[in-house]
């Protein structure tokens, strides 16, 4: 089969075009390093299929980066490369074809945002820029199709380039002439977008900007997530789900562990959606009608902030602050994904440089930055005593964010390199794109994270049943009751926290605990062991030694912390 | 008459030609592939005094860089 390789500058739009020919679908947003590792699919090439790989974004072969080093290794054995240019931004990525074009490979360009470049008053004359560069030019719109035909047809017959080696100054003083012939721009004003582009990066403006767009991004995911929950998934199963668990709980001996298992206790002689805790229950109200409104209205505002472009702008304006913590700007996207989910979070740490940002990202991701899942109970659970009790909560973690990461940015030898980041202009998102990646997103959660839900309270039923938590409750009890003054059964909470934390907090909610051991409870464990999926992805990313780190930092800070909060409260 | 400043020392929406780069190899190399090299003309859009990232404009695309980058960059500004 043959291999075709999908390479060209950050954010012009590889991972949209990649989706096109492939139908396999990726997460693409309006920043550059997206996509981070490798993504293939097949296409249909004529009447073969072959293979696509969507490469990382490069801006140069210079082998200077890692993923430079990975794009120059995949080329050696690729059959033909398709080269996807940012039509407005002609200058800057004809560079990299101009290398690809210096390679054996054959090579074909892909003009993709030729509709912003109209927009933006930019004219390009193809079939000279085809002439100058000696291989094929296809004008693309990747977000609606357009071109995508064409790219296909024409990619079925390429050439070896075969351009002459340049000096990397050579390769720029062509870049320069190609560019006077092939373009022409027209003057125009500045455009609104534009205008709210700089408004958002310039310190005195973009810092009240910032404030008001995270207001309301967090007012808007309340909405969304609140309103479906009391709207929609309440009511549904309420009047849907529960005569049909009534009737299953009837036919079944009360005392038997299917009926555990399944339906859980019954609370005053009923089911109760938050305490009966059976998998039926329990299980499908948490992952369904308490968590995953709130995944969806997270990830809908997220979604919208990638593609329009903000969190480049964000990363500029909190650059200063996350140098203080042995990191730069651009650390805030590993961050605000863990808000959606910490896995995503964690894996996102590689579009950072060294070990030692990686490991203080992602440390500090799992300690805290609370998920989606994570935040949906506590709301639920601790919302109702009181809103200033979840605010509490935040300010905690918060907290113990800015603390922990000084900390560690004074423990950790090393230094914190600087930001170097290509600011994209804001794009209105096209809602095609926005609703295929909340798609993505919905699917991942109900692939990855309900089935940990649903494991998580079987083991609970079945461990509870089997009274084997008892053991592990006195063994712990005087750490729990004395250190944190909690109850001794909130352990069982903590130890099931490792499998699901939202599952664990689902727990704490029927130990009937006072406000105040709510948040103790509910701080300790959002900040001790990440769950499952968290660790597994942590391993991958830091390696034992790395995993090691993290975790001791996790349990020690987890343990100071908790204690502290029960001193104070 | 031109006077050479580091690039975070310049005041904003003025066109600075870059003149050197104070750095390693590896530096040399990420700002050229961002088109940021000797005798190319930026505009620097935003830049804090102290610690904070500096935004310069260079053709199409806004590039921010970080305070210890900006400091290393040299350029000519018309006085």
């Amino acid at each position: 089969m043959k291999r075709i390789l999908l390479i060209g500058n950050p954010n012009v739009g590889k991972s949209v075009v990649f989706s096109r020919l492939t139908g396999v679908h990726v997460i693409a947003s309006n920043y550059p390093g997206t996509t981070v590792g490798f993504t293939q699919g097949e296409m249909l090439l004529g009447k073969d299929t072959a293979l696509l790989i969507d490469v990382p974004g490069v801006y140069g072969l210079e082998a200077s980066c890692k993923a430079e080093e990975i794009a120059l290794s995949m080329l050696e054995q690729a059959d033909a490369v398709i080269n996807v240019v940012d039509a407005t931004n002609l200058e800057r990525n004809l560079h990299l074809t101009l290398h690809l074009a210096e390679k054996d490979t054959p090579l074909i360009v892909a003009l993709n945002m030729w509709d912003d470049a109209q927009h933006k008053g930019i004219t390009i004359d193809v079939p000279k820029l085809e002439e100058a560069l000696g291989v094929p030019v296809v004008p693309t719109v990747a977000v609606t199709g357009q071109g995508m035909r064409d790219l296909v047809i024409r990619l079925l017959d390429v050439r070896k380039p075969g351009a002459r080696l340049r000096s990397e100054e050579d390769r720029w003083t062509e870049v320069g002439r190609i560019v006077s012939i092939v373009q022409t721009l027209q003057h125009r004003h500045h455009t609104f977008l534009e205008l709210a582009g700089e408004l958002s990066v310039v310190p005195s403006t973009g810092v009240p900007v910032a404030v008001l767009v995270l207001f309301v991004s967090f007012a808007a995911i309340r909405l969304v997530g609140e309103g479906l929950i009391r709207l929609v998934f309440e009511p549904a199963f309420q009047s849907l789900w529960k005569p049909v668990l009534v009737w299953l709980s009837g036919a079944m001996d009360p005392k038997a562990l299917v009926h555990a298992v399944l339906i859980g206790n019954l609370i005053d002689g009923q089911i109760d959606f938050v305490q009966s805790f059976g998998l039926l229950s329990t299980g499908l109200f948490v992952a369904i009608a308490m968590v995953f409104p709130y995944v969806l209205a997270f990830y809908l505002v997220l979604g919208f902030l990638e593609d329009f472009g903000y969190l480049p702008r964000l990363a500029v304006l909190l650059d200063t602050l996350m140098h203080r913590m042995g990191l730069h700007g651009w650390a805030v996207i590993p961050m605000l994904l863990g808000f959606g989910c910490n896995v995503p979070g964690v894996m996102a740490t590689r579009v950072l440089e060294s070990p030692r940002e990686r490991l203080i990202a992602s440390t500090l991701v799992s300690i805290a930055v609370p998920c989606a899942s994570l935040q949906a109970m506590v709301w639920g659970i601790l919302g109702h005593h009181g809103a200033r009790y979840v605010v509490g909560v935040y300010l905690i973690l918060f907290l113990v964010w800015v603390l922990i990461g000084r900390l560690l940015n004074a423990l950790l030898k090393g230094d914190s390199p600087e930001l170097l980041l290509e600011i994209p202009p804001y794009r209105l998102p096209s809602p095609r794109a926005l609703m295929h990646k909340l798609w993505m997103r919905i699917l991942a959660y109900f692939k990855e994270a309900v089935p940990f839900v649903m494991l998580g309270v079987l083991v609970v039923n079945i461990l509870a049943y089997m009274k084997a938590f008892t053991a592990v409750a006195d063994l712990a009890a005087p750490l729990i009751t004395r250190v944190f003054g909690l109850p001794k059964d909130a352990v069982l909470a903590l130890v099931v926290g490792f499998l699901r934390k939202d599952v664990a907090v689902g727990m704490l909610g029927t130990l009937n605990l006072t406000p105040k051991q709510l948040v103790v409870s509910v701080t300790v464990l959002a900040m001790s062991f990440p769950c499952i999926a968290t660790f597994v992805v942590l391993a991958r990313e830091l390696g034992v030694t790395g995993l090691m780190k993290s975790v001791s930092i996790m349990i020690v800070s987890s343990l100071a912390v908790g204690a502290l909060l029960s001193i104070l409260l | 008459m031109a006077i050479r400043l580091p690039l975070n020392e310049i005041p904003v929406n003025q066109p600075a030609v870059v003149a050197a780069i104070q750095g390693g190899r590896e530096l040399h190399g990420r700002l050229k592939a961002l088109n940021i090299r000797p005798g190319v003309t930026i505009t620097k859009i935003s830049g804090a005094e102290g610690r904070g990232p500096t935004i310069i404009r260079n053709g199409q695309t806004q590039t921010a860089l970080g305070c210890g980058i900006a400091r290393k960059i040299l350029v000519d500004v018309e006085s």
